[in-house]
């Protein structure tokens, strides 16, 4: 019987010493927040090194829908950053502060106001690229998934965008960076190509800096969005694409003297060919203005008419006027007016149709939007559009300076050889006096 | 059996020894260090944190902020202005009224600047938004135009709601009579976007957002007529005619009575200082932090 008793006295010391004992193994070294404390630090050291700044590639919103930026970012120990960007250019560099700090994961912010890096993420964009309230859906708070000293990857804290930090070299500067961006960017302006892969040609449509591929794939239509951002070469796709067995992520810029394309820069057998778009679709797919100089005899005297019994008769200037899209969308003859101190907009819609590459006809719909009723029926307006057509329309023959990057657009009615109308791509402010 | 002894013995060393605690880390994981100041945060911890307990935060921290917008932060010279101007025509203002206990006690403890408005999918702009007394966020500030100053922007934008919000603090810590709420029988709840001024007005209510509830109706109030000069108010009681002007006049009794009976605040008075600062506005030095 002693025996059991001594049995259980040392089964219940036992039990006490492993039920009792607290020890328990770490998984980490170090506490949570000790060890976040550590972690950002190390960040921070990561951040401030490099003495000529970091190039973010920078994407917005979820879906990456307009493509990247390039953005130069310098960060100081004393909590201020320096930002530069392609939008604003290489002349244009604004201060601001930054933090790191402990959300879900490191997080860098930039938590006071900085015109360059806010850019994308204010809710009224400056360049009006996105609906109020929306912007272009960029973040200025992102998780840091790694820092090393050459390469720091980011990821945007509502969009989920993936954003990488590559250092300036020791004898590079950010400003010759983004001015060599800038410049490559001049020499692809392009919105319309051909995808040559596997023997196939597939179109490609482009907004901001996004292509969609769509092309055949298992007896069914696919469309494939590519977000890319500008290198010093050409472009550089958000992820590898991959099309008829083809995988690709980088393009390099080429120019034959008359074509431009765009070659894999890893030697992939395919080729982006740039599409000129005819010269007709041009002119409808864009904003063509309107200068007193560029009317043919017939224009000038509706304008003049317009101007002794409309304009001068209500006391209004006209501000601009072009061939193109109205702010509600409608496309037409779009205009400005002003008394002095504001500007009257509206439009008076234009239906249109395209024939080969050159013909275009305008045929006026009889309504308008904005204020182009009001102008139709109390300035005359009626006579101010009538070189452009009527409702039983007008055709025209279209020449233009370059087709490839046309600067003006001539419109020679085929009925009426002194209805001509040279349009400018640039914006054309006070036209009676251009 | 004599070993008994020893075995009960050891059985209890080895029962303290495994049962004992593991020593605590002596350092906290809150950080008690004082955080990093510029000159700006330290201006902030003599001006607001010291002497009234209210953080001003102008950097912007996404747990704070609405996370159903997409917002900017506010730039940093135009957060360095408005600090100085809120503390100048708000908090002076009823400091120099009733003292600084008074202002120190009841104002609110967190004031959050956001940069960009926060737009709605209606259309309409989130001026500012208060919370529990506590806390107001200020929106809109990079449209602060430092160097000229539009009282009437910064009264629509900024102090308005300040006031507002301030007078919803003070009459959820001190009812006013219920008889106010007996004035107008036509409270709009969610339709007030729909009233125009001039409707609200003849209808009885100083601004169309008036007329949403009866507390909002009562600080409006307050905000109006505060923010602006007696020539304003006359202009409103004309407009408001003679179907809204005895209606606007009644409740406006019972709003001096009460902060005069309540708090010791006489209205007027508090106008005449508020108005006086307002104009002075365009002295202050609003880059300077010492």
């Amino acid at each position: 019987m002693k025996h059991i008793i001594k049995f259980l006295f040392l089964a219940l010391v036992v039990a006490l010493f492993t039920g009792c004992n607290p020890h328990e193994d770490d998984l980490f070294g170090d506490s949570s927040a000790n060890r976040m404390t550590a972690v950002l630090k190390a960040d921070k050291a990561i951040l401030c090194a490099p003495k000529n700044g970091w190039i973010m590639e920078y994407y917005s919103s979820a879906n990456q829908q307009y493509g990247g930026y390039n953005v130069w970012v310098s960060f100081s120990a004393d909590g201020s950053v320096s930002a530069m960007s392609e939008i604003y250019g290489s002349s244009t560099t604004v201060t601001s502060l930054y933090s790191l700090k402990q959300s879900d994961g490191p997080i860098l912010t930039f938590d006071t106001y900085n015109k360059v890096m806010h850019y994308f993420s204010d809710p009224a964009n400056p360049d009006g690229i996105g609906a109020n309230g929306k912007g272009m859906e960029g973040d200025f708070e992102f998780t840091i998934l790694s820092a090393k000293a050459d390469t720091v990857i980011l990821k945007g804290k509502k969009s989920g965008s993936k954003i990488v930090m590559t250092p300036v070299a020791d004898n590079k500067t950010g400003t010759d960076y983004i001015a060599s961006i800038i410049a490559e960017k001049k020499l692809m302006n392009f919105n319309l190509y051909t995808y040559e892969v596997n023997g196939k040609s597939i179109p490609v449509t482009a907004s901001y800096r996004n292509l969609t591929f769509t092309y055949q794939k298992d007896g069914n239509t696919v469309s494939v969005a590519a977000p890319y951002i500008i290198t010093p070469t050409g472009y550089k796709f958000y992820s590898p694409l991959t099309i008829e067995g083809v995988t690709v992520s980088e393009l390099t810029y080429k120019n034959s003297g008359t074509d431009d394309f765009f070659e894999p820069t890893n030697g992939a057998a395919a080729k982006l060919v740039v599409v000129v778009p005819p010269l007709n679709q041009q002119l409808i797919s864009g904003n063509w203005y309107f200068a007193y100089s560029g009317l043919g005899s017939y224009g000038k005297s509706y304008w003049d008419y317009t101007k002794t019994n409309g304009f001068d008769a209500i006391g209004e200037e006209l501000y601009y006027a072009y061939l193109g899209k109205f702010s509600s969308g409608q496309y037409g003859f779009s205009f400005g007016s002003t008394d002095g101190s504001g500007v009257y907009t509206g439009v008076l819609i234009y239906n249109y149709t395209l024939t080969g590459t050159d013909q275009v006809k305008l045929i006026f719909a009889s309504s308008g939007a904005g204020d182009g009723v009001w102008y139709y029926s109390n300035a005359k307006f009626n006579y101010l559009i009538n070189p452009v057509g009527t409702t039983s329309g007008r055709t025209f023959t279209l020449t233009a300076d370059d087709v490839k990057h046309p600067k003006w657009i001539k419109l020679t009615d085929n009925a009426t050889a002194t209805n001509t109308m040279t349009l400018y791509k640039s914006q054309v402010n006070l036209p009676y006096d251009k | 059996m004599k070993h008994i002894t020893l075995i009960v013995f050891c059985v209890f060393a080895i029962i303290a020894s495994s049962c004992s605690d593991e020593s605590i880390d002596p350092k906290s994981i809150f950080d008690t260090t004082s955080p990093e100041r510029n000159t700006f945060d330290t201006w902030i911890l003599n001006n607001y944190i010291t002497p009234y307990n209210i953080d001003f935060k102008y950097k912007y921290e996404d747990k704070e902020s609405d996370n159903t917008y997409n917002l900017v932060p506010s730039e940093y010279t135009r957060s360095v202005a408005l600090a100085k101007m809120v503390k100048y025509l708000w908090i002076d203002s009823y400091e120099e009224l009733l003292g600084k206990d008074f202002i120190r006690k009841y104002c609110p403890k967190m004031i959050q600047l956001i940069g960009s408005p926060a737009y709605n999918t209606s259309g309409s702009v989130v001026l500012g938004t208060a919370e529990g007394g506590l806390k107001i966020t200020l929106y809109n500030v990079n449209a602060l135009n430092v160097s000229t100053l539009d009282v009437n922007v910064l009264n629509s934008w900024y102090f308005k709601t300040m006031h507002h919000e301030f007078a919803h603090i003070l009459h959820q810590t001190k009812n006013y009579s219920t008889d106010f709420n007996l004035i107008s029988t036509n409270y709009q709840s969610a339709s007030w976007v729909n009233l125009s001024a001039t409707t609200a007005l003849q209808m009885g209510f100083i601004t169309p957002y008036a007329s949403s509830e009866p507390n909002e109706d009562f600080v409006e109030i307050i905000a109006m007529y505060v923010t602006h000069d007696s020539a304003f108010w006359a202009a409103q009681l004309t407009a408001a005619g003679t179907t809204g002007g005895p209606i606007i006049l009644q409740k406006f009794a019972i709003v001096k009575d009460y902060l005069a009976t309540s708090w010791g605040i006489d209205i007027d008075q508090l106008r005449t200082i508020v108005q006086r600062r307002s104009g002075l506005i365009g002295t202050l030095d609003l880059t300077t932090l010492n």
